[in-house]
């Protein structure tokens, strides 16, 4: 078991690792220094005056060797420190902290109501193939995994928030001043990014529990005499579910991904908007670290996922 | 010709197939029309700004600038389907290539490439084409390379799980045996066996990539305005929903549409190109008439 | 009442539709209380969906048609509920592929608890896990309970899939082909404990098989199934000294060519299809040794297993210091059960195993550590034919490719005319129509497929064939067939063959020389007469003791010699 866990932090090391190195090169890829892009305000900007470059690229510790910024930005990183925003002048750390809280929140709310009705959907379809119940779930699943996630965002936003009016579709309370009002808010923007996971989920319950209910050992547990109900759980549901756990689990990482458009649409004070100001706003530094928190979550879940299989299926070598 | 048509027809299902026809008149259309008609979708005509629907010589309409529902949507289409597509296409190449080499030689390749694949996948798609379009700027070039390098990893997954199972059959060993070099074997049964479920692969990542883009355009980092594009048809469209819904329903329709084909095509094709396979006898429970082959699998299946 | 003369089970008239396709046309017959009833026939007999049809376990969208009666009840008119009640407490089955039968992710006594649990109420004495146990001779074993399915071994499934039938001592046991996936040993041993269990708990049987060896060890009546329908019923006895229908004849001769046990192959009539059977001595021992084709000298295959590295003395070495020849016009038989490393060494001589010791020398060639296009040039003068004629088939390829793969692929031919004149001839040499050369693999039966392969196999007039169990996955009136035809194609082409199987009987009715294998080691090897009439070796002795013949007064008396020696109900301890 140790051996299993240990190799599987490796590798996730590494990709992080791997992660990193790859946006270091493409921050310094682009032609010209980071410096300049900064004060051109983008690639192809106009004429920036070279002494506020050669200053600005001071300040950054852009003018020493590659490999020696490389290795400062690998020592920081490992400390914790994933440096300063250009624009905030405040460590980059402090500043995603609170962003990042709202749209995990948000992703966590996501989950858990992609995940029910996902599972129901997909165990409705899978019993049933074929049927009219199966149909009308498969080909909602089909639209709803089609539509991507700003689109619903905006429908909901305008019909359900602002027409009907029975949610809102903007603002924002903290958690911790009124839980019950920020779940009020969040519902809106946790429900359209429900979307593609339920989408996702339904899927695989449905592949799932369809060729589990083949399975022989089905046929054995009603030759016992067991009732359709304790087959169905002991011995269909109970085997489907282990691909859908890992499916769900690499979703998550996905799903953050997803929060970026959808916090726009419901003006949701997450990371994503910072991200997109920081973009906007050429704060690089800022950019970076986002970056990496994201693929590092991914990462941490991916690896977690991996680390659940075996527990969860006594034929994975441990 | 009417054979090939024929054997296609008897091989699906009658909706997907009549889908894919109507998808496939549709995107030729979508390539002709603005090449044979003079329409400009960038002309601005303030005075008929949101015209309704159904107005003379306006058939969608008209948006905020009173520039042509219609003809903006076409091209916008054609322009997403062109960068889309090459993206995809590069994706492809790209990831089946890794996806091949890393399953058939295995050994230090294998991790190498697939370490490279993890890696690439960490990235959220959008995220990763957000820093790309920071750094490069927006237009065309990069959402095609931010299409290519976001979805090269699923390829090469796809292909590497069905090259490494592909390689435990037998007719894959015995091909080795009767004297066939490696890159014959590859080239052969491997891509043979593989060509069903990649062409398949292909429209579904079609699909993400244009969510994928219309989600850039939608934050004003993907086509270049004033082109037309969905993304952005639909942003000015929300913008100004008040004032004329249409303008927001009409090309958020067309995208949900177009994804939802496009999801029907790749399972069309995955059902065309895959002999046998599960989706036959699920159309047996439909009431279709059963052939003789049909009732033998199924037999087989039960173990008569 | 005279227990003997009541019916247990009577079926009349059972029809079965799949799919709205009728598969089993109007079959009847009877079982009695104790009694053991074989239903026999090949692929596609419809015997299964026959056994399945009586608890209705049959797949969605089958309907049944005619009468099952069950001690008074008809079971056609259950509801589902109804006949829940009979499934597991008064009707029990067992299945054929035990490792898929057993839900992989609950314990042994996970399922045996469930079994018990599923008829709680007041149906006599509640048993317990390990009685359960017990009475399939798994008593011995400690912490049998805790184990999952693929920590215990074929033998040990199929022995627990047993013991939760039995849990509420059932009138009927149907049993599905329960020992066509093991080995013949643990076969037979299994069906000792089968028969200890009709005895004791005076259970009748009704048990699937295509095997008439099985048949004459453990049937008290026999029900001959083809295409859906009865072709004959009776007493064991009757059925196999003096069967009626053609069919029925054609089945026992075929069982007993494969069984090579010669005094039955005379006593089949004149009618009967021909027999396979060599003339005993092919000739007489040769002044001169005909040239040596193949030669594998004290080879030693070894598995590191995969992605970790293990410590060495963890290492399994799959074949250890083997050593064989065979000559032109030769053929060597490799016979062991599962495990032994049979196939292995075949692999090895193909290079597909590591071989990490010995040598393999092919027409003087030698082939260990030989790579690129120097091993390809070797290997031409190889042919395989592989178990599965499925898998070995490229399914996308129409026939002409694949029978002529070994020609186009190395270069040899590439025009496509002569490609197709050539895949003609071979599919004619193998007894195939030649103008399906532009078929594909799904439109061949399965005994078709294997010709297309043995015809690929000899298509580039090899030196050497290697036959790895190229018949175990066919019918046994097709595997005749199949025989013959590589007997007849090797008097031809006049090529060294291998031929791999599990079944000593059926190499030897093809073999000159005969090799047994144990856990990787050659135990026996000598002659096929030899080996069948006078072994050296214990394991042999026990391998042949173990083949049931398919003659129920030999068969029995047999089994109860070595009954007498070994007390096999408690077993458990086999593959």
């Amino acid at each position: 078991m140790t051996r299993y866990l240990l190799l599987r932090l490796g590798l996730g090391i590494v990709t992080v690792w791997g992660v990193v190195t790859a946006v270091f090169l493409a921050l310094h890829s682009v032609p010209g220094s980071p410096a300049q892009v900064i004060l051109q305000g983008g690639a192809g900007g106009g004429d920036v005056d070279p002494a506020a470059v050669a200053a600005l690229n001071k300040e950054l510790g852009l003018d020493k060797p590659l490999l020696v910024q490389y290795v400062t930005y690998l020592g920081h990183l490992l400390t914790g420190d994933l440096g300063n925003s250009i624009k905030y002048s405040a460590p980059v750390t402090e500043i995603i902290a609170a962003p990042l809280g709202n749209t995990v929140m948000l992703v966590v709310l996501a989950v858990i109501i992609g995940g029910v009705i996902g599972l129901v959907f997909g165990i409705l379809s899978g019993n049933w193939p074929g049927s009219v119940l199966d149909r009308i779930v498969s080909g909602l699943i089909a639209v709803a995994v089609s539509t991507p996630g700003f689109v619903i965002a905006i429908f909901l936003s305008l019909f359900v928030g602002l027409s009907l009016g029975w949610f809102p579709s903007i603002g924002y309370t903290a958690p911790t001043d009124d839980f019950g009002d920020f779940l009020y808010h969040a519902f809106l923007p946790s429900l359209a990014l429900s979307f593609g996971f339920i989408a996702i989920i339904g899927r695989v319950t449905r592949t799932s529990v369809l060729s589990v209910r083949r399975e022989d050992w089905v046929r054995t547990a009603r030759g016992m005499g067991l009732s359709g109900g304790r087959v169905f759980r002991r011995h269909v549901f109970r085997n489907a579910v282990n691909p859908v756990v890992t499916v769900a689990g690499l979703q998550f990482g996905a799903l953050l991904g997803a929060t970026v458009l959808i916090e726009q649409v419901f003006n949701w004070p997450g990371i994503g908007s910072t991200l997109l100001n920081a973009i906007n706003g050429r704060d690089y530094p800022l950019v970076q670290g986002i970056v990496i928190v994201f693929a590092v979550v991914f990462i941490v879940t991916s690896l977690l996922v991996d680390l659940l299989y075996p527990l969860l299926d006594p034929r994975v070598e441990r | 010709m009417t054979r090939t048509f024929r054997t296609l027809w008897q091989k699906s299902s009658p909706g997907l197939f009549i889908t894919t026809c109507v998808v496939f008149l549709a995107v030729c259309f979508i390539f002709i029309y603005p090449a044979v008609t003079s329409v400009d979708p960038l002309a601005q005509d303030i005075p008929h700004a949101f015209a309704p629907v159904g107005t003379a010589g306006h058939l969608l309409g008209t948006d905020n600038l009173g520039r042509d529902t219609f003809v903006r949507l076409v091209v916008g289409l054609r322009t997403e389907l062109i960068v889309c597509a090459a993206g995809t296409l590069i994706a492809a190449i790209i990831g089946t290539l890794i996806g091949i080499l890393a399953a058939y030689f295995r050994g230090v390749t294998d991790l190498a490439l697939m370490r490279v694949v993890d890696i690439f996948l960490a990235f959220p798609h959008l995220v990763f084409a957000m820093l790309i379009v920071s750094l490069y700027g927006a237009g065309d070039l990069t959402v095609v390379a931010v299409c290519a390098i976001a979805f090269f990893p699923s390829f090469a997954r796809l292909t590497y799980g069905e090259v490494l199972s592909l390689r435990q059959a037998l007719y894959v060993e015995s091909a080795e045996l009767f004297g066939g070099s490696h890159w014959q074997i590859i080239r052969g049964p491997l891509l043979r066996g593989v060509g069903p479920l990649l062409l398949a692969q292909a429209f579904l990542t079609l699909a993400f990539a244009v969510g994928l883009e219309s989600g850039l355009s939608f934050l004003g980092l993907g086509i270049t305005p004033p082109r037309p594009s969905l993304g952005l048809m639909i942003a000015s469209g929300q913008q100004y929903f008040t004032q004329d819904a249409s303008q927001l329903l009409i090309p958020s329709i067309t995208l949900v549409v177009l994804l939802v084909v496009l999801g029907y095509v790749a399972d069309w094709v995955r059902d065309l190109l895959d002999p046998r396979g599960v989706t036959r006898r699920r159309r047996l429970r439909r009431g279709d008439a059963v052939t003789r082959t049909e009732v033998i699998s199924l037999r087989e299946e039960v173990g008569a | 009442m005279n227990a003997l003369d009541e019916t247990l089970l009577s079926v009349t008239d059972l029809t079965i539709a799949v799919a709205g396709t009728e598969v089993v046309h109007g079959v009847s017959f009877t079982v009695r209380p104790g009694e053991v009833v074989a239903l026999v026939g090949e692929s596609g007999a419809g015997k299964s969906m026959t056994a399945m049809a009586i608890p209705n376990l049959l797949p969605a969208g089958s309907e049944r048609g005619g009468s099952i009666r069950f001690g008074g009840t008809e079971l056609l008119e259950l509801s589902e509920s109804g006949m829940r009640r009979y499934r597991g407490g008064e009707i029990a089955c067992v299945y054929q592929e035990p490792m898929t039968a057993l839900n992989p992710l609950h314990t042994v006594g996970d399922f045996l608890t469930e079994s018990i649990d599923a008829h709680g109420e007041g149906q006599g004495r509640r048993r317990e896990p390990q009685e359960l146990l017990d009475l399939v001779g798994l008593g011995s074993f400690d912490d049998l309970l805790q184990r999952y399915p693929h920590q215990i071994s074929g033998g040990q499934r199929q022995r627990v899939m047993a013991a939760g039938a039995v849990a509420w001592d059932p009138k009927l046991l149907i049993a599905d082909e329960p020992t066509t996936a093991l080995d013949v040993t643990t076969q037979r041993n299994l069906l000792a404990m089968f028969r200890n269990l009709v005895k004791r708990e005076q259970m009748a049987m009704i048990f699937v098989t295509h095997d008439m060896g099985v048949v004459a060890d453990i049937a008290d009546s026999v029900v001959v199934m083809r295409n859906g329908r009865v072709v004959e019923a009776g007493d064991v006895f009757s059925i196999f000294a003096s069967p009626q229908h053609e069919y029925t004849r054609s089945l026992l001769s075929a069982a007993r060519a494969l069984h090579g046990s010669e005094p039955d192959a005379e006593a089949v009539p004149a009618q009967a299809p021909p027999v396979v059977v060599p003339p005993p001595a092919v000739a007489p021992a040769p002044a001169v040794a005909p040239a040596v084709a193949l030669e594998v000298r004290d080879v030693v295959v070894e598995y590191r297993s995969t992605g970790r590295r293990r410590r060495s003395s963890g290492r399994k070495a799959a074949v250890q210091g083997a050593s064989l020849s065979v000559a032109r016009g030769q053929t060597l038989g490799i016979v062991g059960e599962s495990g032994s490393g049979k196939s292995t060494i075949a692999r090895a001589i193909l290079g597909l195993a590591p071989v990490t010791g010995g040598s393999v020398s092919l027409a003087g060639t030698e082939m260990v550590g030989l790579r690129g296009r120097r091993r390809r040039q070797a290997m031409a003068r190889l042919g395989v034919v592989f178990q599965d004629p499925t898998s070995s088939l490229d399914p996308s390829l129409p026939l002409w490719r694949i029978v002529t793969e070994p020609l186009w692929r190395s270069g040899r031919v590439r025009d496509a005319r002569s490609l197709r004149a050539r895949a003609g001839e071979l599919l004619g040499d193998v007894g195939l129509d030649p103008t399906w050369i532009d078929r594909r693999r799904h439109e061949l039966s399965g005994g078709q497929r294997q010709r297309v392969a043995i015809a690929r196999a000899v298509s580039h007039e090899p030196d050497v064939l290697i036959a790895d169990e190229p018949t175990s996955a066919l019918d046994v009136t097709v595997q005749v067939t199949v025989l013959e035809l590589l007997s007849r194609l090797q008097r031809t082409h006049n090529f060294a063959c291998i031929f791999i199987s599990h079944d000593l009987y059926v190499v030897s009715t093809i073999s000159d020389r005969v090799v047994v294998m144990k856990d990787g080691r050659i135990v026996e090897d000598g002659s096929t007469d030899e080996v069948i009439h006078d072994p050296e070796n214990e394991y042999t002795r026990t391998l042949l003791a173990a083949i049931p013949v398919p003659d129920p007064v030999v068969q029995r008396a047999r089994r109860s010699a070595l009954d007498e020696e070994t007390d096999h109900t408690a077993g458990g301890h086999e593959r």
